[in-house]
C-alpha cells in the first residue's frame, strides 16, 4: 500500500482536475469543440440527456455509469476486506492456540522442566554417590521428555485440525461455486425471456460475500448477466458450469502424509493467492505452526544428541556406556529403559576415580551454555525466543485483524449510505474527507514522532 | 528536602499524560467518525485533535526545558540523560515519585502510539479507497472508446473495474 502523502497526492491530482460535476460538465464541454466529441454526442443522445447552452450533455447516463461502477467498486473492494479479516482472524486464532500451548504458565512450562533436568546434574554433581540423586536426575529427565511429547503431540492435533477445516472449507467454497453456476444459468434463462433477474443476482452477491470469508477471488460477468469466478488466477465458474476445490493428497511439513492440498482440476493453489480463511489456514499451518514444530524438534535433537554424547563416555556406580535419552524428536524423545529401570545406570564421572563428578558438572553446564545448533542461545533462552516469535506473530495478526474489522466496518456503511446521498454531495465528501484525513495523518505523525523522543527519554 | 525543579518536572509528565489520554480518546472517537461516515464528527475530532496537540507541543517542550536543567543541576553527561537517570540522582522521595510517573506516562504513550497507529491504518485503507475510486470516476467520465463506429454503444468491459479483477 503506497504512504499516505503519495496517496493524497494522486488523488489530490486526481481531483485538482476538478469535482465532479464540474468534471462532468468540462470534459463535455471540453470536447463539444474536437473532433471526438461527435462520437461521444452519439453514444449519448439515445439516452437520458441534460439540455446545455451547448445541446443536449449525457451527462445523466454518465453519472448513472459512475455510481453503478462505484456500487460495484465497493461490492468488490468489500468483498476483499471480507478475505483479509478471515485470513487474520484465523491466522490470530492458530497462533493464539500455539502460543497458549507454548506459553503455560512457569510451573509447567518446558523452560522449567529444561532448568530442573540440568539442575538436577547440578545436585548430582555435590553427591556423586547418593542413589536418590540419581533418581531425581531419571525423573527430571522424563519429565522433560514427557514435556517434549506432549507439546509436540499437541502442535500435530492442531496441525491435523487444520487439515479437517481444509477439507471441509474446500467442500463447502465447492458448493457456493456450484450455487453460483446454478444461478449463473438462471439468470442467462431469465435474460434471454427478458425477465428482471434482479432477485437472482441479489442471491449470487450473497454468496459472493460468503465465498469472500474463505477466499479472495475475482469475477467478470459476461453480456448475458453470467458471472465468471476465478481463485488463485483460475477460473473455477464459467457460465453455469463450475470447477469444484478440492483436498488432495500432498506432505505437510507437520503431519507427514495427509490430504491437504487445495487444488482445482489437479492443480494446486497456493496459500497467498488462496487469501481468506482457506488460505490462512495452509499458510499458517506450512510456515509459522510447521517452523513452531521444526524448532521444538530441534531443541529436543540437541538436548538429546548433547547429553547422550557426554553421558554415554562417562562412568556411573553401576557401569557405563548408556545412552540418557532415546529417541530423535521431540515426539520420540524419552529417557532411557536402562535408567528408568536402574538409575545407578545415571554416570557422573569421565574416568570413574573416587569423587570426580566432571560429567556430571559438564551436563549441569549445558544449562548455560551457548550452543551453535541452537543459533548461538541456551536451551532455555532458545524456548523463550521461540515462544516469543510466536507471541509477536499472534499480536501481530490480532492487530491486523481489529485493524480489518474497522476497515471493513468503514466499508459497510459506506455502502449502505452511498445510494442514499447524490452524486454530487458525494463528490463533495470526497473532497472533505481527503483534507481532514490529510490533517489527521499529519497531527498523528507528528505525535507519534513526539512519542517516539518520548518513550527513549523514558529509558528502557 | 523535595527538588522544586523535580517537583515541576513530576507535575509536568502528570499533564502529560493527562492530555496523552484525551488523545487516545480523540483518536478512537475519530475511528468511530470515519467507520459512521459522519464528515461532521469527524471534522470535530479533528478539531479537538489539534488543540490536544498543541497543548501537548508545549508540554513537550517544557518537560524538555525542565529535564535539561534538572540534568545539568545533577551532573548528567548529556548523551546519557534520561527520565531513570535523574531519577536514580534525585533524593528517594522525588526519585520514587518520578519514576512512578514516568512508568505511567510510558504505558499511556504506548496506548496512544497503537491507538495512532490503529487510526493512520484506517485512514490509510480511506485513503487508498478514495483514490481508486476518484481515479475510477476519471476514467468513467472521460472515457471515450467503447463505442462503435456509428456511435452506439460497445458491451466492453468497465475499464475502472479492470484492476479489480483478474
Amino acid at each position: 500500500m503506497p504512504s499516505i502523502f503519495s496517496l493524497l497526492n494522486t488523488s489530490r491530482r486526481a481531483l485538482d482536475a476538478g469535482q465532479l460535476g464540474v468534471q462532468i460538465a468540462n470534459h463535455n464541454i471540453a470536447n463539444l469543440n474536437t473532433p471526438g466529441y461527435t462520437r461521444q454526442e452519439l453514444v449519448l443522445s439515445p439516452m437520458r440527456t441534460l439540455m446545455t447552452p451547448f445541446g443536449e450533455m449525457g451527462a445523466g447516463v454518465r453519472v448513472d455509469q459512475v455510481r453503478r461502477v462505484t456500487d460495484e467498486f465497493l461490492t468488490l473492494a468489500m468483498y476483499r476486506e471480507n478475505s483479509e479479516l478471515s485470513q487474520w482472524q484465523t491466522q490470530a486464532d492458530i497462533l493464539g492456540r500455539v502460543e497458549m500451548l507454548t506459553g503455560v504458565d512457569d510451573e509447567t512450562s518446558l523452560s522449567n522442566a529444561i532448568t530442573e533436568f540440568f539442575n538436577a546434574f547440578d545436585q548430582l554433581a555435590t553427591n556423586v554417590e547418593d542413589d536418590a540423586v540419581r533418581s531425581v536426575v531419571v525423573n527430571a529427565g522424563r519429565t522433560l521428555a514427557e514435556r517434549f511429547n506432549g507439546l509436540a503431540a499437541s502442535l500435530a492435533e492442531l496441525g491435523d485440525e487444520i487439515d479437517a477445516r481444509i477439507e471441509q472449507q474446500s467442500n463447502e467454497v465447492s458448493e457456493i461455486l456450484r450455487k453460483i453456476a446454478d444461478l449463473n444459468n438462471q439468470v442467462i434463462a431469465k435474460d434471454t425471456h427478458e425477465v428482471k433477474s434482479n432477485d437472482l443476482k441479489v442471491r449470487r452477491a450473497q454468496l459472493l460475500e460468503e465465498l469472500s470469508q474463505y477466499v479472495k477471488f475475482s469475477t467478470r460477468e459476461d453480456q448475458y448477466g453470467a458471472l465468471d469466478v476465478y481463485i488463485a488466477g483460475r477460473q473455477v465458474v464459467h457460465r453455469d458450469s463450475f470447477a469444484p476445490v478440492e483436498v488432495s493428497d500432498g506432505v505437510s511439513p507437520v503431519t507427514g502424509p495427509r490430504p491437504v492440498r487445495v487444488s482445482v482440476d489437479g492443480v494446486e493453489l497456493a496459500a497467498d493467492r488462496l487469501g481468506g480463511s482457506l488460505g490462512s489456514l495452509v499458510a499458517t499451518r506450512d510456515t509459522e505452526l510447521a517452523r513452531a514444530r521444526a524448532d521444538l524438534d530441534r531443541l529436543a535433537a540437541t538436548i538429546i544428541d548433547r547429553v547422550n554424547a557426554i553421558h554415554t563416555s562417562g562412568f556411573s556406580p553401576a557401569g557405563s556406556g548408556v545412552a540418557f535419552f532415546t529417541g530423535s524428536d521431540a515426539l520420540t524423545m524419552a529417557v532411557s529403559q536402562t535408567l528408568v529401570d536402574r538409575p545407578e545406570y545415571v554416570a557422573h564421572s569421565y574416568n570413574n576415580t573416587p569423587g570426580d563428578n566432571s560429567l556430571a558438572r559438564d551436563i549441569a553446564a549445558l544449562r548455560d551454555a551457548s550452543l551453535d545448533e541452537l543459533d548461538g542461545r541456551t536451551p532455555v533462552g532458545f524456548f523463550s525466543a521461540l515462544v516469543g516469535d510466536v507471541g509477536s506473530l499472534a499480536r501481530s495478526a490480532q492487530t491486523m485483524r481489529d485493524n480489518k474489522q474497522l476497515t471493513r466496518s468503514e466499508l459497510q456503511t459506506r455502502i449502505e449510505s452511498v445510494s442514499g446521498v447524490s452524486l454530487d454531495e458525494e463528490a463533495a465528501n470526497v473532497s472533505r474527507y481527503q483534507t481532514m484525513y490529510e490533517a489527521a495523518a499529519r497531527m498523528m505523525t507528528t505525535i507519534n514522532e513526539m512519542l517516539d523522543t518520548l518513550v527513549t527519554l523514558g529509558g528502557p | 528536602m523535595r527538588n522544586a525543579t523535580a517537583a515541576t518536572l513530576i507535575d509536568t509528565l502528570d499533564r502529560e499524560r493527562a492530555c496523552c489520554e484525551r488523545l487516545i480518546e480523540v483518536s478512537r472517537a475519530e475511528q468511530a467518525s470515519m467507520v459512521a461516515n459522519d464528515p461532521d464528527a469527524l471534522a470535530e475530532r479533528i478539531e479537538q485533535m489539534r488543540r490536544a496537540l498543541a497543548e501537548l507541543q508545549a508540554l513537550h517542550r517544557e518537560r524538555n526545558r525542565l529535564v535539561e536543567t534538572l540534568a545539568r543541576s545533577l551532573g548528567i553527561a548529556r548523551e546519557r540523560v534520561s527520565l531513570p537517570a535523574i531519577a536514580e540522582r534525585l533524593g528517594v522521595a522525588d526519585g520514587s515519585a518520578l519514576r512512578r510517573r514516568t512508568a505511567e506516562l510510558m504505558r499511556v504513550a504506548r496506548t496512544l502510539y497503537q491507538t495512532n497507529e490503529q487510526t493512520l491504518y484506517l485512514v490509510n485503507f480511506s485513503l487508498d479507497l478514495i483514490d481508486r475510486q476518484v481515479r475510477l470516476w476519471t476514467q468513467v467520465l472521460t472515457r471515450d472508446d467503447g463505442y462503435d463506429a456509428e456511435g452506439h454503444s460497445a458491451r466492453t468491459a468497465e475499464p475502472a473495474l479492470v484492476e479489480e479483477k483478474a
